[in-house]
Order: C-alpha cells, then sequence, then structure tokens
C-alpha cells in the first residue's frame, strides 16, 4: 500500500465521505485527467469540503499543474529525415 | 506507395500497404517521440520506431481498419520495448528505483502549500527541468505519464496498451505524479524556492 504525504491520504485515515484510501487516490486522478462522472465530481468535492485534514485540493493543484507543465514544456521532436522513407522502401520491398 | 516486383503486387498486399500507408504511417510522428522518451537516445529510438512498424506490417491482418490505430501502434512499440529491445540494449538511464522508493515513502513531513499558493514552486520550472524530471523516473511510471498526459489516452486505451487494469492505470498515475511532483519541488528547493513548514 502506498504511503502518502499527506494525512487524510493515510491508509488508517477514514475519510468524512467513507472513500477509502485507493479509491480517494484514483478519484483524484480521475479529477485530475477530466475523467470523473458528475456524481464522482461531487463526491470529491464534497469531501474536500466536509474534511478539515484534506490536503487533496493542493494536491490536485499540483498534478493539474504538472500535467499542464508537461505539455506545454516538452516539445515534441520530429522525425528523422529519412525515417518514413526507409520503412515504406523496406515494407514494399521485402516484407 | 508502389512494390517493387510482380511477387509482391497481389491485390492483398496492395490493401495491406494502402492501409500501413493511410492508416499507420501518419502516427510516425507521435511513435518516434514515444519510442525516445523511453530509450532517451535517437537512434535508439529510431530503431524501435522501425521495429514496430515492421511488426505492425507483419501483424497487419490483426488490425481492423478505422479503429485506434495509433494505441495498437503503442502497444506493438510498448511490447518491443518491454519484450525485447531492451534485453539486448542498453537500459535507459534511470535513478535508482529503490532510491525512488525510499523517498516517496518518507515519512518527512511535507510543504504545506495552501489555496492558489499550491502551484507556486512550479512557476519558474524550465522545461529541461520537466524533461529531467520525467527522464528519472522508473520507466512502469515514466509510460503512463507519457500515455496520459503528453499523448491524451484515456484509462481505457492505456489499460489495453499496457495490458494492465484500469485501477492499476490510475493508481499508477498517482504514484508517477507525486514522484514527479517531489522533483520538481526538490528543483525549486535548489532554486531558491523555500517550502512552509
Amino acid at each position: 500500500m502506498d504511503q502518502d504525504i499527506y494525512s487524510c491520504n493515510e491508509d488508517s485515515y477514514e475519510c468524512p465521505q467513507g472513500i477509502n484510501l485507493d479509491d480517494r487516490k484514483e478519484l483524484l486522478q480521475k479529477i485530475v485527467d477530466g475523467q470523473a462522472t458528475k456524481d464522482e465530481e461531487k463526491h470529491f468535492y464534497q469531501s474536500m469540503e466536509s474534511c478539515d485534514r484534506c490536503q487533496c485540493r493542493n494536491l490536485c493543484e499540483q498534478h493539474l499543474e504538472i500535467k499542464s507543465m508537461l505539455k506545454e514544456k516538452l516539445n515534441p521532436k520530429p522525425v528523422p529525415k529519412g525515417l518514413i522513407d526507409e520503412i515504406k522502401s523496406k515494407i514494399s520491398g521485402t516484407i | 506507395m508502389s512494390s517493387k516486383s510482380d511477387q509482391y503486387t497481389t491485390p492483398e498486399r496492395v490493401k495491406n500497404i494502402q492501409i500501413f500507408d493511410e492508416e499507420l504511417l501518419p502516427h510516425a510522428t507521435a511513435i518516434y517521440n514515444f519510442a525516445f522518451r523511453l530509450v532517451l537516445d535517437e537512434d535508439e529510438a529510431k530503431d524501435l520506431v522501425q521495429e514496430t512498424y515492421f511488426k505492425a506490417f507483419k501483424f497487419i491482418k490483426s488490425f481492423q481498419e478505422g479503429t485506434n490505430a495509433k494505441a495498437w501502434l503503442y502497444r506493438i512499440l510498448k511490447n518491443n520495448f518491454i519484450n525485447d529491445y531492451r534485453k539486448r540494449s542498453k537500459e535507459p538511464s534511470k535513478i535508482d528505483y529503490q532510491d525512488v522508493e525510499s523517498i516517496y515513502n518518507s515519512d518527512e513531513v511535507e510543504e504545506t502549500f495552501t489555496g492558489s499558493i499550491a502551484v507556486y514552486p512550479f512557476k519558474e520550472t524550465i522545461g529541461d527541468e520537466v524533461s529531467n524530471a520525467l527522464n528519472a523516473l522508473p520507466i512502469e511510471f515514466r509510460i503512463v505519464i507519457i500515455l496520459c498526459d503528453l499523448e491524451e489516452f484515456t484509462y481505457e486505451e492505456m489499460a489495453k496498451i499496457l495490458d494492465i487494469p484500469i485501477g492499476t492505470v490510475r493508481s499508477r498515475l498517482h504514484r508517477a505524479r507525486n514522484l514527479l511532483r517531489k522533483k520538481l519541488l526538490s528543483y525549486a528547493q535548489t532554486k531558491g524556492f523555500k517550502s512552509e513548514k
């Protein structure tokens, strides 16, 4: 089981919304990736509001920032010259 | 694309080459970048891309036209990398997994950012630092970040590419992002950012 840095992500911690540790982590990622349902989002934000130890908001913001930095700051490399022609030539000739 | 000799110009082969050209080759840039992020070397990435495309052509009958060609290619490349390529090639540079785990599992009290300043430490992060932090992740964590954050695959697609359950995709992402976050925070601290304790 992962140990997390935040008090509300400790295994022994009882979430007011009754969400267990693994589910909290998975739900957090769904929120970050925009893949949560409306019900899940509601559940997540209610959990944050009702929990005085909850650090999920900060973690969520940081994960969102990292996600956006990756997209913004890692520029794709161009395919090396000749690679596609080399592949096409081998495909059409020998394979 | 035209074939070089009559022996290769069966209607089936022509059709396969057409599928290959129209559905698979357009993903070459994404495939090359995925390969590069895995092996961290341009020549090795090139080899991995070639092997991936050759394998894709060899098994093109198992590809259903109109389905997700990009995810199919990523899966082939990932399998190539894990099963074949990594064994006979030098390991990509990475930090020791045990070191990562010990940092990740430490009980050290962490930064207590609040509200909108939670992301402040990352504001001055430059591209090289992001790239180095990503490249330093153990491969299984690096892969989920690339697939999710750079290539924007859904969890379902990632689960298929990686042959793991969706729940594992999400929990692995959680660990990967926390590792990346720690690494980026440590860069921020070296540049003078001080966290509140």
